[in-house]
């Protein structure tokens, strides 16, 4: 099963969104999207979503799902980890 | 044929779209009329199918493949959001027909990402990903709210 570490994360966001911050600007519980948040738009949020597919295997499916999911770093990785142990471990 | 797209005819850059048996594929064609106006210019003895209209083909191809893949009964509206890479692998010119392969890869609420593949001659001229959005006249930081 893949790790899901912050470091990775950030890095995600920042490669996909192109965001022009540093990993150690990115907090855990940073909003991304809305007021007082990192910015994205849906752009972003399709960007991710295309991402996340590439580098997980784990397709989010509908713009709600996103919605949820990417509230933050944090919630993304919650998000992540409870659909890789839905993922059948290779034996 | 401008009912392809929703673009006047004078902003056409799609003459024919086929789909393929995947669902999800399609091809489009534009011949590069040499009378075609900004050959004049780009370049004054030497015309060259601008760069950002070979991704103007890929962008109708890609927008009348969602039309299609959506059930539409007539052309949507659709916008260019992001040109997520484009490559030019060679120059393309007046009185060639530039044909588009393009594979919707990721739908998502109002947008979509899009593979494009475009060649002369069955020959690669331009590789790349494009993301479309719906909705014209809608900023795209509205969708997720």
């Amino acid at each position: 099963m893949a790790e899901v570490n912050f470091n990775d994360l950030k890095q995600l966001l920042i490669k996909n969104c192109m965001l022009r911050v540093s990993p150690e600007e990115i907090k855990e519980e940073t909003p991304l999207f809305g007021p007082d948040s990192l910015g994205l738009d849906s752009i972003d949020a399709l960007q991710m979503t295309v991402g996340i597919e590439q580098e997980y295997g784990i397709a989010l499916k509908t713009p709600e799902e996103a919605r949820q999911a990417f509230q933050s770093l944090a919630s993304l990785k919650e998000w992540l980890r409870a659909e890789l142990e839905k993922t059948p471990k290779a034996t | 044929m401008s009912s392809l797209t929703p673009h006047g005819e004078g902003f056409s850059f799609l003459d024919t779209f086929e789909m393929t048996a995947n669902p999800k594929r399609g091809r489009g064609a534009k011949w590069l009329d040499p009378q075609l106006p900004f050959f004049a210019d780009h370049f004054p003895g030497k015309p060259l199918m601008p760069a950002v209209l070979l991704i103007e083909c890929a962008a109708q191809a890609a927008g009348a493949l969602w039309a299609v893949h959506q059930g539409a009964k007539s052309t949507v509206p659709f916008a260019l959001a992001q040109v997520v890479q484009f490559k030019i692998l060679r120059a393309v010119l007046p009185g060639e027909n530039v044909e588009t392969d393009v594979t919707l890869e990721t739908e998502f609420g109002q947008l979509a990402q899009f593979a494009v593949a475009l060649r002369v001659n069955q020959r690669e001229v331009a590789l790349g990903r494009l993301a479309l959005a719906l909705d014209l006249g809608r900023g795209p930081e509205s969708s997720l709210g």
